[in-house]
């Protein structure tokens, strides 16, 4: 006598069944869909606005106490250093800078304090100290005194007219000193079109589960790998699809990288359809959790706020160090699938594919893994916990 | 006619509640089982352990099919377990295909179904915006799609208004005198238990009152 009344049978055609079907309700799931499918390209245009001028310039400030003294020669040749140097501006020619000068070092702590400028310089009395003032915690600080530093150098060497036995240089990796600020965030904001799905699919799943006809897979003894199968593929190809809408709003909003369109596309796929595997495996650990759709939408909130905000998705994070195993180091947000995504389709959006491509390649295998991780997870979740439901 | 289902001592606890205690019964080919009693009796949890969605506590559970020649089995849940996004066509189609039932089969069986349950012109209506009664018909034709040995169905008639609950009984007396399918029906009404039953089994706070042939029971 058998366990069970309906053990599994191969059944060939029930993964593609299960795809069109999972296809026809997210298509009838109007309201969740448009919002799944424009999440990212409303990102993106927001952040076009947000970098409307297209680039920052970076205002820094000079203390100039006085014509014919040593600063408003400094400024006059710092002046000329910024906007000679190529490495200092942005692909059409225009400066990273934009030098302002004050009367008084209180005048430019006063604009530090209303950011009006980033960094003030003040050279010293006596001459061979220049120092650099401006707010620690503004990120653009850090940004401004770097790239600052060389072209002080050089205008002050040459304004005195020795050479430092130490000549700083500036020298920006790839394409990354002609990117503009909203280039550097399109990476991020396309892997958000990814993580967007996390609702919906979570939502479809707890759905089937609230009115009951879940059931029906467990009475046909529907293994869980043919459920995660066919739904997972229709979620995947709304993903997809959601993705191509994203780079199409990057492009059509000014977005360019070195690789040319069609290898950006090819590299930001692969790094999306991965990134959406993983999502899949979230929805239905959430589902798996959820008893209707009201809790399923509550539960998806943790899984997206955790991998669009913690990956560095919307806004640069710093990486914390937690460990080194074999030469490799271990950062703490490293578990989230999002986190190589961003990593990986950004080293390749600004550098290139061919200067990228070993790093890139080992954030896709790492994001594979992470990805076949929490769809297991995320499967057997669900099969214990509602195909398998007492 | 073979024994389909057998329950031998069967108890069925949640927490320090007895849901079922002590359940022996045994379930024949071909017959039409009816459970009567009041909410709360036990009928749908005697139901659920059949279909394999409940593990006994305590007992056993014996079933006849092999792993090569497996029962098939419908199970009509009391709430209708239905897509609410996919239209009676596509339900039909996935609920045929998770069985293996391939299409041309499925295609020519659901259309008898929507005949007989009269749901023609309702093909391409979305689970969510049927009536209750063709929710519940619906209900009842997704159990019946791969042809199942044996049918077990949780008040089928529940929340129907007394025209809706005649056409079930109809349709599942049409079901019982073809005398292919076994059944098992949960019910709390008396009349229509006796309409449809070969055998009434009796449950009363979760154990067996009494079992017999349909004029035996009752008042």
């Amino acid at each position: 006598m058998s366990a069970h009344p309906n053990p599994h049978t191969p059944r060939p055609g029930c993964v593609a069944a299960l795809f069109r079907a999972t296809v026809r309700e997210l298509v009838r799931e109007r309201a969740f869909l448009v919002l799944t499918l424009i999440v990212a390209p409303l990102f993106i245009l927001v952040y076009r606005l947000i970098f409307l001028q297209g680039m920052i310039v970076y205002r820094i400030g000079m203390v100039d106490a006085g014509t014919g003294g040593i600063s408003a020669l400094l400024s006059t040749r710092l002046s000329a250093q910024l906007e000679e140097n190529p490495e200092l501006s942005y692909s059409d020619g225009s400066s990273l800078f934009d030098l302002r000068t004050y009367p008084t070092r209180e005048a430019g702590e006063r604009a530090i304090r209303n950011r009006d400028i980033y960094v003030l310089v003040i050279p010293g009395a006596g001459q061979a100290r220049v120092t650099l003032a401006g707010d620690f915690s503004d990120p653009y600080y850090l940004l401004a005194s770097t790239a600052l530093r060389a072209a002080l150098e050089d205008a002050f060497a040459g304004l005195v007219g020795l050479s430092s036995p130490l000549k700083f240089e500036t020298s920006a990796l790839g394409f990354s000193g002609k990117k503009t600020p909203f280039e550097n965030y399109v990476p991020g904001l396309i892997v958000v079109s990814s993580l967007a799905g996390i609702y919906l699919f979570s939502l479809a799943l707890a759905r089937e589960r609230e009115n009951l006809a879940g059931v029906r897979y467990r009475l046909a003894g529907l293994p869980v790998s043919a459920l995660v199968a066919g739904k997972g593929a229709a979620f995947i190809l709304l993903s997809s699809l959601s993705s191509l809408l994203a780079f199409a709003s990057a492009y059509a909003l000014g977005f360019g990288s070195p690789g040319g369109m069609a290898a950006d596309l090819c590299a930001g796929l692969a790094f999306c359809v991965l990134c959406s595997v993983a999502v899949v495996g979230i929805a239905f650990a959430v589902a798996a959790f959820a008893r209707n759709s009201f809790e399923a939408l509550s539960l998806a909130t943790f899984p997206f706020f955790l991998t669009v905000f913690f990956s560095g998705s919307v806004y640069p994070l710093p990486e914390f160090p937690l460990l080194t195993i074999a030469g490799a180091e271990i950062r703490l947000f490293d578990f989230l699938p999002s986190t190589h995504a961003v990593r990986g389709l950004r080293r390749t959006l600004t550098f290139g594919l061919a200067e990228a491509g070993p790093e890139a390649f080992l954030s896709l295998a790492v994001l594979a893994l992470i990805a076949a991780i929490c769809l297991i997870i995320g499967g057997q979740f669900y099969k214990r916990r509602v195909l398998e439901e007492r | 006619m073979g024994v389909i289902f057998e329950l031998r001592q069967t108890g069925l606890r949640f927490g320090a509640f007895a849901a079922l205690t002590a359940i022996d019964l045994k379930v024949m080919e071909g017959e039409t089982l009816i459970l009567l009693g009041p909410n709360g009796a036990g009928k749908t949890c005697v139901l659920k352990i059949l279909a394999g969605l409940l593990p006994p506590s305590s007992g056993s559970v014996l079933r006849p099919g092999t792993e090569a020649s497996p029962l098939r089995l419908g199970y009509c849940p009391q709430a209708s377990a239905i897509w609410e996004n996919l239209t009676i066509t596509e339900q039909l189609a996935l609920a045929a295909a998770l069985y293996g039932v391939d299409k041309n089969r499925a295609r020519k069986r659901g259309a008898a179904l929507l005949e007989e349950y009269r749901l023609i012109g309702e093909e391409r209506t979305l689970g969510r915006e049927l009536s209750r009664g063709n929710r519940r018909k619906l209900n009842l034709v997704l159990s019946l799609v791969h042809e199942p040995d044996v049918l077990l169905l949780d008040e089928p008639e529940a929340e129907l208004d007394a025209p809706s609950r005649a056409a079930i009984v109809q349709s599942l007396l049409r079901l019982s005198k073809r005398g292919t399918m076994t059944m098992v029906i949960s019910t709390h009404h008396q009349q229509e238990a006796g309409q449809l039953a070969s055998r009434i089994v009796e449950l009363s706070s979760g154990r067996m009152v009494s079992c017999g042939e349909p004029d035996g029971i009752g008042p």
